[in-house]
């Protein structure tokens, strides 16, 4: 096996050495071929045409409320914007606004169409072809909410590239402005519109939920508790006013029975005398005071069920204390009623007083019947207020009764009532938002492009390349040379190694003898060098000199016109042509 | 390293015998004296003039060197007269040098049986260094002393031997082979008493061939053989005239010349195969102008040395 590699080996260096011999004897034709062909190549890719690139990037960061707003799929969404970037820059519209605004196309040359036609697409395609302008779009970093774009332009014109360039870029993000401003005020429409929607749904909702309480405010039809506590309170409220009726009633009625006792004017003796009122004003009776202390405590026991132990009037306890405080009025009533009757038949036994006391008693009448005229007067005022606060107890029961039996409508109406409220806020936002951001697009402060990078001054050509130009051009100079190797090999039939001697005669080499410096030798030396010296300095200095403007033109345009434009004159001065090559990029 | 081992303790022997001690095989006269001045013009110059056989002393070693066929006469050579491609003789150290060092100890390594021989030089197509190689070749087998070495011109269309070490060409080889002149006065002497040269001599009549195919060639070569340890004779080329043909087989062995990067390798192939159809034994092959980096890498190494 090493034996087998060891030949191999062998074998590859010799077949090495071997071409490294030709070369070695053969590098003055290799040279001439490198020479010729690398120069050829060098002046020709001085007439290839130059395409030069210009690039400028800038990022897009976007408002993070319109990411909000704007669903990611929409057609508006950055997303959309994000995906269809490299048609809104490079598209056939985009490519045309560019040329109208370089001035390669008239105003009147082609539409305003956004879809262009096929004749329009003709003279696009003629003007920009012209100056061969290419535009291509990378997203060179690309987040949620912000993009860095890198737009290059090529063109055979530098100045070109670069104002194709910058009309593109500029017409992008006015483009893009515009587009925007547009999205966000049809957004505005349409959030301005379901706003109204909602508010007018939250509003019926509302008007149903809260209109059987409209003369009740405060109360909450959702909350039957709350609702029955103001029904107790309501009926309170009427027992208090029918419990003050009452209190006024027996005021009114004690100061009748006091006029009705009050003694007559004994007129024999002195008409202005009148009758002795009694002793003492006439008293409840003990058995009406017991009932008005019961009521009382009957009501205090009805409070404290409703309001501490929270009771409703439905509940048997509050009911039964309702009965006992109904009874009880209807006890006292009847007592009441008895009394009167027992007044009626003591009324014509009224005592006879006389003179002064007359008089006294006259004063004590007067008075008492001014009591009794504001009495009756607060009792009417009593009477209208319980009449009121019983009808308000009668509807608010009712109303509490229909609340019971519509207790699961009306949460429902709640809850949908909550959820329009909350979506009503929720728009009431978005649009206080988007009302901020309007207000930022209409200053170019919302939706943000900054400029990273402008695109330069184009000094040098992109392509060709300098180091595939150097690259062809040596290669195939390489090559021309390899080829004149093989070719002088081929041709050349005499021995070139003692191997060769001995492999095609069969006979063994004794000696190599080396080239012995004999003046003929040294002559003839003299005379190839002669030759090839000057020979191979002119192609030397050729291939230099070719890859030096080859170098210049694709890397200094400026001075290589500077230069050929010397060359021409000095060849002019010279009666020769000039050379066929132009200055790069002089208009 | 060996051989120049060997060269220095010869050296010094000589330097220690410098009396004129008898040669040790055979009736040979002793060579003059090494201090002899010459009247050609001689010029040691430069820096190579220590390094170079300018200067007959250096050969004093010779002296003992066995000549059997002649004298042990040496002459000194004008260095301007030599052509620069006898570099054995400019450079004696010299790297090329040393490549003819290496065919010396080729051929010695290939004569196992120790005889004389007699080996043709030649070269596919002209102008690829037939004599430079033969000559410089010759010196390099004749500097250490061992041996008898006669280098024989046998391109008489093109003979450039006497003329690359600045000697006359008459008589020759040709002259021996015609009946012309003796062999004994045709051989020349060199600053190597163990070398001698045969012109190829320059006849009016042209037909070198008959020269070739008579009996006196093989006369010829049997007293080269005798007389000498190695006979190298430097031919037309194979591919263009018939010489080689007649001559080699005749020969112990050829040794054929190709110029690297010039000779086309048909032509070669063909003077192979007519060596081989003439059943001459090919010992090897000398590559001149050979240039490679390998060669280069060895010199650096060789220069250290």
């Amino acid at each position: 096996m090493s034996t087998h590699q060891d030949r191999a080996f062998d074998d590859l260096r010799n077949t090495l050495g071997e071409y490294m011999r030709i070369v070695r004897h053969r590098w003055k034709l290799a040279l001439v071929g490198l020479g010729l062909v690398g120069s050829l190549g060098f002046w020709y890719s001085q007439k290839l045409p130059r395409e030069y690139r210009a690039m400028t990037i800038f990022e897009r960061r976007d408002d993070a409320v319109i990411q909000q707003l704007i669903q990611s799929k929409s057609p508006y969404s950055f997303a959309s914007l994000k995906s269809s970037i490299v048609l809104d820059m490079t598209g056939s519209r985009a490519l045309a606004n560019a040329a109208l605004d370089m001035g390669l196309l008239q105003p009147g040359e082609i539409s305003d169409d956004r879809a262009l036609s096929d004749r329009d697409l003709k003279r696009l395609d003629a003007a920009i072809g012209r100056y061969g302008l290419r535009a291509s779009v990378r997203l060179m970093h690309s987040s949620a909410n912000h993009d860095t774009i890198q737009l290059r332009c090529e063109a055979n014109d530098p100045k070109k590239a670069r104002q194709f360039t910058i009309a593109l870029r500029d017409r992008y993000i006015q483009d893009s402005r515009d587009r925007i401003t547009e999205i966000l005020s049809r957004t505005h429409q349409f959030f301005t519109r379901e706003l109204e929607r909602y508010q007018k749904g939250a509003a019926a909702t509302n008007l149903e939920l809260r209109g059987l309480f409209d003369e009740f405010p405060g109360v909450d039809p959702t909350d039957p508790s709350s609702a029955g506590m103001r029904l107790t309170t309501l009926r309170q409220e009427a027992t208090r006013l029918s419990q003050r009726q009452e209190e006024i009633a027996a005021d009114i009625a004690a100061r009748e029975q006091f006029l009705m006792s009050v003694p007559v004017v004994d007129v024999e003796s002195d008409p202005r005398r009148i009758a002795a009122p009694p002793d003492a004003p006439p008293r409840l009776p003990k058995t009406e005071e017991t009932i008005r202390r019961a009521i009382q405590t009957v009501e205090a026991s009805i409070d404290r069920a409703v309001t501490v132990d929270r009771k409703t009037i439905e509940h048997p306890d509050v009911k039964t204390l309702y009965r006992q405080r109904e009874g009880l009025f209807a006890a006292r009533q009847m007592l009441r009623d008895m009394q009167a009757e027992q007044h009626d038949d003591d009324a014509p036994r009224k005592p006879k007083v006389k003179g002064e006391e007359f008089a006294r008693w006259s004063a004590q009448k007067i008075r008492v019947e001014l009591e009794l005229d504001a009495l009756r007067k607060q009792l009417a005022f009593v009477v209208g207020r319980f009449q009121q606060a019983d009808l308000k107890r009668q509807r608010f029961e009712k109303l509490y009764a229909q609340l019971l039996e519509k207790g699961d409508h009306l949460a429902v109406l709640e809850q949908r009532l909550q959820e329009d409220a909350a979506i009503v806020t929720a728009w009431r936002q978005y649009l206080l938002q988007l009302n901020r951001v309007l207000a930022a697009e209409s200053e170019q402060r919302g939706t943000q492009f900054a400029l990273i990078e402008e695109p330069k001054e184009i000094s040098r050509a992109s392509s060709p390349r300098v180091s595939s130009v150097f690259a062809a051009c040596i290669g195939f100079g390489l090559a021309a040379a390899a080829l004149c190797i093989a070719l002088a090999e081929l041709l050349d039939r005499s021995f070139r190694s003692a191997g060769q001697v001995t492999r095609v005669l069969g006979v063994p080499v004794l000696a190599s003898v080396g080239v012995i410096a004999t003046p003929k030798e040294v002559r003839r030396r003299r005379l190839h060098g002669v030759l090839w010296t000057p020979t191979l300095g002119i192609l030397v200095v050729a291939l230099g000199t070719m890859a030096s403007l080859a170098y210049t033109s694709l890397e200094n345009p400026v001075v290589y016109g500077q230069a050929i434009a010397k060359i021409d004159r000095a060849l002019a001065s010279l009666g020769l042509p000039p050379t066929a090559l132009s200055p790069v990029g002089k208009d | 390293m060996g051989s120049m081992t060997e060269v220095m303790r010869k050296l010094q022997e000589a330097a220690s015998t410098d009396s004129g001690d008898p040669p040790v095989d055979g009736p040979v006269p002793a060579a003059p004296p090494a201090t002899e001045p010459e009247s050609t013009a001689f010029v040691a110059d430069g820096p190579a003039a220590s390094d170079s056989l300018h200067d007959v002393s250096n050969f004093s070693h010779f002296a003992d060197a066995p000549v059997l066929m002649c004298d042990r006469e040496t002459v000194k050579w004008d260095a301007k007269k030599v052509h620069p491609a006898v570099i054995v003789f400019h450079e004696r150290s010299s790297s090329i040098s040393e490549q003819y060092r290496t065919i010396r100890a080729r051929l010695l390594t290939l004569n196992t049986t120790q005889a004389n021989q007699i080996i043709v030089i030649t070269s596919a197509v002209p102008q690829e260094g037939k004599s430079v190689s033969v000559l410089n070749l010759g010196m390099v087998m004749a500097e250490n002393g061992e041996h008898r070495i006669l280098i024989a011109d046998a391109d008489f269309r093109r003979s450039s031997i006497a003329s690359m070490v600045g000697m006359d060409d008459v008589p020759g080889l040709a002259h021996v082979l015609s009946g012309e002149a003796e062999l004994r006065d045709a051989i020349r002497p060199t600053p190597f008493p163990n070398l001698k040269i045969l012109p190829a001599g320059r006849l009016k009549r042209k037909n070198y061939a008959e020269l070739l195919g008579g009996s006196l060639l093989r006369s010829a070569l049997e007293q080269f053989r005798g007389a000498f340890d190695y006979t190298f004779v430097d031919t037309p080329p194979i591919t263009t005239v018939a010489d080689v043909g007649l001559l080699a087989p005749h020969c112990d062995g050829a040794i054929l010349v190709i110029e690297m990067r010039r000779t086309p390798e048909p032509a070669v192939q063909q003077a192979v195969r007519t060596l081989q159809t003439n059943n001459v034994k090919i010992l090897g092959t000398v590559l001149s102008r050979f240039r490679d980096h390998r060669t280069q890498y060895y010199g650096r190494y060789y220069n250290y040395y």
